[in-house]
C-alpha cells in the first residue's frame, strides 16, 4: 500500500506546508510546481498513490494535467485530489473527474483524512 | 350667308308661310308658344301638346292658369307682363310640374310687334334644363365635398399636371412649405419650386424621384423627403385618372418629424439601456470574478498558515528546534503576504474613493531599488534566478518614499512571477529632470492585444489558469507613477519578456 503523496502547486510555501504536516504522520512527499513537473513526478516515481493537485499554475495548468494524466494508461487509475481556494472547487473536481477536493484553507485533519482515504490506510478515519 | 336667302332658298311660295314655320317649330326639341298680350294662346308647338296633355286646338283661347297651378301661373303671367313692359327679350328661369314632376326651364321670351310696333303679342322658347341643373348641382356638391376635403386633411397635397405643371394644393401644402404668400399668388412654378428645393437636405434625390414618376405616369410612390433642419416627411403620390386617361398626378405629404423624431429618441434610450446593462452586467462578471480570484489569493496564505500552525500544535512536543523555527517562519511569511494582499485592497479602495495621497520628500530611487532587490534575493533564489541593479548610483527626486517602494516592489515581483526563471535587471538613469527606471525580465511576455489594458483594473495579460494574483498590481503602479507627475510604458515580445519602464519628474509641480 502507496504512502506517498505528490503535491503540485505553483506556490512553494503551500508545498512547504503540506509536506510539513504529511511527513510528520509518517508520508512520504514530492513535489513539483506545475503540470509538466507533476507528470514528470508521477512516471519518475510509481509508488505515488495520491496528486493533491492545484488548478491555477503557470506553464501547465491542473486542468491540462489532469487531461494528460487520463490520456495516458500507465498514470491514469493514480487518484487525484483537487486543492484549491476557488470559489468553484465541487464543480472543479466534478468536471475534471477528481476522486477527491480539498477547499482551501485546509485544516489538517481534512487533509490527513482525505490523503488516508485515498491511500486506503484508514488508520486514523 | 344671310337668314333671308336661306329661307328664300326653302320656303315653297305656293304654300302660306305660317305652315311651315309651325313646321319648323313642330320639330324643335323646345316648347315653343305664342300668347296675345292678355294672356291667351295663339299659338304652341307639338312638343308643348305632348307635355301638357293638350292639343293646339283646345289651347287657342286659354290661358296659364287653365294648364298650370295658381302659383306657377302667377310666375308665368308676371314675366310674361315684365317682356312686354321692358319691350325687349329676356332670358328666364322658370319651373312648372309635369306628369313626372317639377321641370326647370330657361325660357327665352321676347315681345312680338304690329306694323305700328305696338307689342301684342309675345313668343316663347323654353328648354327643359331639369337634368343639366340636377347634374350641374350634383357637380357643385361634388365640387364642395372635395374642396372640404381637400381643405381639412392634415396632409400636404399638391396636384400637377402631365407636364409637372401646378394644377392644385391645399392650404396645408403651403404651411408644411412655408411657401410664402408672394410666392403662391406670383402662379410660379418654378419659384415655388425653387423655395421647395432650398429647405431639403438632398435636393437632387428629391428632383430624380420626380423626374423618374414622370417615366412612370401609371406608378404610384412613397417615399421620405428630409429637411435640412431635420424635418421629416413622407411623400405619397398617385396619377390622376380622367376617362381612363392619367392626367396628372397628386402628390400627399405628411410631416412626420414628431413621430421621426419620437423613434429616435426611443431607438436613442434602447441602446442606451442595452449597454448600460450590458456594462452593468460585466462590471458583475468582473466583480464576481475579482471575488473569485481574491478569494483563492487570500485562501493560498491561509492555507499555508493554518497547515504550519496546526503541525506546530501537533507536533511541538517532539519537534526538532530547528524545524520548529522553520515551520514558524514559513508562518510568518505567510502573515506577511496576506498583509500585503489586505494593503492592496485598501489601495485600491483609496484610489476608487480619491484618497490616495502622496507625501513628498526627498528620496533616492536608486537605493530603493537596491532594497528592492535585496529583500526580493530569497524569492528570486526560489525560482532559481537573480535581480541585478546598475546603472546610476544615486537618483534623488521628491517623492513619496513608502509608495516608491511599492511600484518597484510590484514590477519586481511580476518580473519573478513571469520571468521563467531568467535574470531580472534594474536599470536607473536620470538626466536631472526625469528619473528613468527599467525593470526587464526575460520570460513569458506580453501578447500585444492586451497590453493596452494591461495597466488598467482586474486585468490580467495571462489566462488566470495558469498564473494567480489580483490583477490590480500593474492598475495600482500605474496610478502611483501617475500620482507623482510621471508615466508608465511597457515593451515586450512574447517568449522574449518584458520591459517595463516609470519616467518620474524629479521635482514636484508646484
Amino acid at each position: 500500500m502507496s504512502r506517498v503523496v505528490c503535491i503540485i502547486d505553483d506556490d512553494k510555501d503551500i508545498r512547504d506546508a503540506i509536506r510539513f504536516v504529511l511527513e510528520m504522520e509518517g508520508f512520504e512527499v514530492c513535489e513539483a510546481a506545475d503540470g509538466a513537473e507533476g507528470l514528470a513526478r508521477m512516471r519518475e516515481d510509481r509508488r505515488i498513490g495520491l496528486v493533491l493537485l492545484d488548478l491555477m499554475m503557470p506553464k501547465m495548468s491542473g486542468w491540462e494535467f489532469r487531461k494528460r494524466q487520463l490520456e495516458d494508461p500507465e498514470l491514469a487509475s493514480v487518484p487525484v485530489c483537487v486543492l484549491s481556494g476557488g470559489a468553484r472547487v465541487a464543480d472543479d473536481a466534478a468536471a475534471l473527474a477528481a476522486d477527491h477536493y480539498i477547499v482551501k484553507p485546509a485544516d489538517r485533519m481534512d487533509l490527513l483524512q482525505t490523503v488516508r482515504r485515498a491511500l486506503l490506510c484508514d488508520e486514523d478515519a | 350667308m344671310r337668314r333671308g336667302h336661306c329661307l328664300a332658298l326653302v320656303v315653297d311660295p305656293t304654300r302660306p308661310p305660317l305652315e311651315v314655320l309651325q313646321s319648323i317649330i313642330d320639330n324643335a326639341a323646345a316648347v315653343i308658344f305664342i300668347k296675345h298680350e292678355d294672356g291667351r294662346y295663339l299659338l304652341v308647338n307639338r312638343r308643348f301638346e305632348e307635355l301638357f296633355h293638350v292639343s293646339r286646338r283646345e289651347i287657342l283661347g286659354k290661358a296659364d292658369r287653365d294648364l298650370f297651378s295658381k302659383e306657377q301661373a302667377d310666375v308665368l303671367r308676371a314675366n310674361d307682363l315684365r317682356v312686354l313692359r321692358e319691350d325687349r327679350p329676356i332670358e328666364l328661369d322658370e319651373a312648372v310640374t309635369q306628369d313626372d314632376g317639377l321641370h326647370q326651364y330657361i325660357s327665352l321670351k321676347f315681345p312680338l310687334h304690329d306694323p305700328q310696333g305696338h307689342g301684342y303679342a309675345l313668343c316663347g322658347i323654353s328648354t327643359d334644363v331639369t337634368q343639366r341643373k340636377r347634374e350641374s348641382d350634383e357637380l357643385r356638391r361634388s365640387h364642395s365635398l372635395l374642396e372640404a376635403t381637400l381643405e381639412s386633411t392634415a396632409d400636404g397635397i399638391l396636384v400637377v399636371d402631365r407636364a409637372g405643371n401646378i394644377v392644385r394644393f391645399n392650404r396645408r401644402f403651403a404651411t408644411i412649405w412655408s411657401i410664402p404668400e408672394h410666392v403662391l399668388a406670383s402662379n410660379d412654378d418654378n419659384a415655388a419650386l425653387a423655395f421647395v428645393l432650398d429647405q431639403l437636405a438632398e435636393p437632387d434625390l428629391f428632383l430624380d424621384r420626380v423626374r423618374e414618376l414622370y417615366g412612370q405616369p401609371e406608378a404610384s410612390s412613397f417615399d421620405v423627403v428630409t429637411f435640412r433642419n431635420g424635418r421629416v416627411l413622407e411623400r405619397y403620390s398617385q396619377p390622376q385618372r380622367a376617362g381612363g386617361e392619367v392626367v396628372g398626378r397628386v402628390w400627399s405629404f405628411r410631416d412626420v418629424t414628431d413621430r421621426v423624431r419620437a423613434e429616435e429618441h426611443r431607438d436613442r434610450l434602447l441602446a442606451g439601456e442595452r449597454r448600460a446593462r450590458a456594462e452593468a452586467e460585466e462590471a458583475v462578471r468582473v466583480r464576481d470574478e475579482f471575488l473569485s480570484v481574491a478569494s483563492h489569493e487570500l485562501r493560498t496564505p491561509l492555507a499555508s498558515l493554518s497547515l504550519a500552525m496546526q503541525g506546530l500544535e501537533h507536533g511541538l512536543e517532539t519537534m526538532e528546534p530547528s524545524r520548529v523555527r522553520w515551520a514558524i517562519g514559513l508562518a510568518a511569511r505567510q502573515v506577511k503576504r496576506l498583509g500585503q494582499l489586505v494593503d492592496t485592497l485598501l489601495d485600491v479602495s483609496r484610489i476608487h474613493a480619491g484618497k490616495l495621497e502622496i507625501h513628498r520628500e526627498d528620496v533616492d530611487l536608486a537605493a530603493i531599488a537596491r532594497d528592492v532587490a535585496t529583500q526580493f534575493a530569497d524569492e528570486a533564489a526560489r525560482h532559481k534566478t537573480t535581480i541585478s541593479v546598475d546603472g546610476d548610483a544615486s537618483v534623488v527626486g521628491s517623492w513619496d518614499g513608502f509608495r516608491l517602494e511599492q511600484i518597484v516592489t510590484n514590477l519586481v515581483s511580476n518580473a519573478l512571477k513571469f520571468g521563467e526563471g531568467r535574470p531580472v535587471s534594474l536599470s536607473l538613469t536620470t538626466d536631472g529632470t526625469t528619473a528613468r527606471l527599467v525593470v526587464r525580465d526575460r520570460g513569458v511576455g506580453i501578447r500585444p492585444e492586451v497590453r493596452s489594458r494591461l495597466f488598467e483594473r482586474f486585468s490580467r495579460g495571462v489566462s488566470a489558469r495558469h498564473y494567480g494574483g489580483l490583477g490590480l498590481g500593474l492598475y495600482i503602479t500605474r496610478v502611483l507613477v501617475e500620482a507623482h507627475g510621471g508615466r508608465i510604458d511597457v515593451t515586450s515580445e512574447p517568449g522574449e519578456g518584458s520591459s517595463f519602464i516609470v519616467e518620474l519628474p524629479v521635482a514636484s509641480k508646484p
